[in-house]
């Protein structure tokens, strides 16, 4: 499965059970990143989306979701699913928040196959990386 | 611009009252060690500063945020530590704030039911902030660039050069409710003498919190930051930060933090402002503004209270030249006042 996340700069996820930021583009290039398939989701997130878009939430996505779909992760860890992960997608909001859970996974150890950045809607430039294992 | 329609924040607020995914609580927690001022429309008055908070370590109270090196890996965080408030606040420990009250601020939902409102404690005897509080929502965010603020002097404005310190200077006009959020320039009650860390580590992550999700949502955010003051000193020892989301009862912002006001590598004394390098001789013995070793040079003749740098004090007669250490504080009720020059508030 191809993982998408967002990450603060000190790889922060989570704070206290809520999500650190959000970014209306973030959103538009996770549904155009999954396509016509949809984006597997936590119900945590499902707020995230409008009610018509392709997205499909489950408690358990992350062992619903096939070997190409695509999963937006937020508050999970990684790791208990590390063999099925075909890439890593890291939106960095290229800001500090405070943080109480942090991303499970070393991507230092992976590939940096693709870098981009773009204007967020909140924030001045979002960077987008996608790691391979 | 700073307007907003009260009946449609009233029928979110009514939502946001039956939520209680943010738990808050109906009132402060009894005993709050914060220098506060009645100034505040909406909230209650808060409590006067009576004990040293950072002499009672708890040191079992796990830190908010370990860095990412550090960080528990997608695991909860601790559930059995004893609950940190103002009362038991750890001393600082590497962690640039410490979760307070169980991260459930002690703001209510109604105060926000007029709609987006900022206010501001005005400065005590002492010239130090009080709370600002707001509510927080596009209407209030700034339309233009930042303003110089230069020509606010916080109270224990001593500021000095660190070649280790992000910026090079020790000390910032750290904003209260942050420029972002309410676009607030040189305002004297918003504005205190607080660390680079305090600034960038401690309090902007919060602010971005809050100002992203009022930008994307629309939404608004209580938002309260105290500083937080021992006795008479002018330097704050940290702010109590709270935020919570208002149309949502608290799902999207919702947090009771203090942010230390400290600077790795440096000591502060917090009584005048005063700092010097950590491991130096616990003064500023040949400094800039230290050189008489006193924390004040008094005018016994005009009772008035002067830095050792301040121009005025070479003018002073030598009859009337008397040094002192201490906190100011105690001198007004013998009838001193603040020097206008280098003690402004």
């Amino acid at each position: 499965m191809e993982i998408f996340l967002c990450l603060e700069d000190r790889g922060g996820m989570l704070f206290h059970g809520r999500r650190l930021s959000r970014d209306r583009a973030v959103t538009a290039d996770l549904l155009a990143a999954a396509g016509p398939a949809g984006l597997w989701v936590a119900p945590f997130s499902r707020g995230l989306f409008a009610p018509g878009d392709p997205v499909r939430a489950a408690e358990d996505f992350l062992l619903r979701a096939g070997e190409r779909d695509a999963c937006f992760v937020e508050d999970r860890p990684l790791l208990p699913h590390l063999a099925r992960i075909r890439a890593v997608t890291v939106y960095r909001w290229n800001r500090r928040y405070p943080f109480d859970r942090a991303l499970d996974l070393d991507l230092s150890q992976w590939r940096l196959a693709s870098v981009e950045e773009f204007p967020g809607y909140s924030h001045p430039i979002l960077t987008k990386e996608r790691y391979i294992p | 611009m700073k307007k907003l329609s009260a009946s449609i924040l009233s029928l979110f607020l009514a939502a946001a009252l039956l939520f209680t995914g943010c738990g808050v609580p109906a009132a402060r927690p009894g005993g709050t060690a914060v220098q506060g001022q009645s100034a505040l429309s909406a909230p209650e008055p808060l409590p006067e500063y009576s004990s040293g908070a950072e002499e009672d370590p708890v040191s079992s109270a796990a830190p908010a945020a370990p860095p990412a090196s550090q960080a528990p890996a997608a695991s909860e965080p601790e559930e059995s530590a004893p609950e940190t408030t103002l009362e038991n606040l750890p001393a600082y420990s590497g962690e640039p704030y410490a979760v307070l009250n169980g991260n459930e601020p002690s703001l209510s939902p109604a105060d926000a039911e007029n709609g987006a409102f900022e206010t501001y404690s005005p400065l005590d005897a002492l010239g130090r902030c009080g709370a600002a509080y707001a509510c927080v929502g596009q209407e209030l965010m700034p339309t233009e660039d930042r303003e110089s603020i230069g020509s606010v002097t916080p109270s224990g404005w001593v500021n000095r050069e660190y070649p280790f310190v992000d910026g090079g200077y020790l000390y910032n006009r750290c904003h209260l409710i942050g420029f972002q959020l309410t676009g607030e320039n040189a305002n004297e009650q918003n504005l205190i003498t607080g660390t680079r860390y305090l600034n960038v580590e401690g309090m902007l992550p919060f602010e971005n919190m809050v100002a992203d999700y009022v930008k994307e949502t629309g939404n608004h955010v209580l938002y309260r930051v105290t500083p937080v003051f021992r006795g008479d000193e002018l330097v704050a020892r940290g702010v109590w930060m709270e935020g919570l989301s208002v149309e949502d009862g608290g799902e999207g912002v919702c947090f009771s933090v203090y942010a230390y006001n400290v600077q790795p590598g440096v000591e502060i004394d917090y009584a005048t402002g005063e700092n010097w390098e950590e491991g130096a001789a616990g003064s500023a013995a040949g400094s800039e503004a230290g050189e008489t070793g006193a924390d004040y040079i008094l005018n016994t003749g005009s009772k008035k209270i002067h830095l050792p740098d301040c121009p005025s004090v070479d003018s002073i007669k030598e009859e009337n030249k008397e040094e002192y250490h201490g906190a100011p504080g105690d001198l007004l009720e013998e009838g001193y006042s603040f020097c206008g020059n280098c003690l402004a508030a």
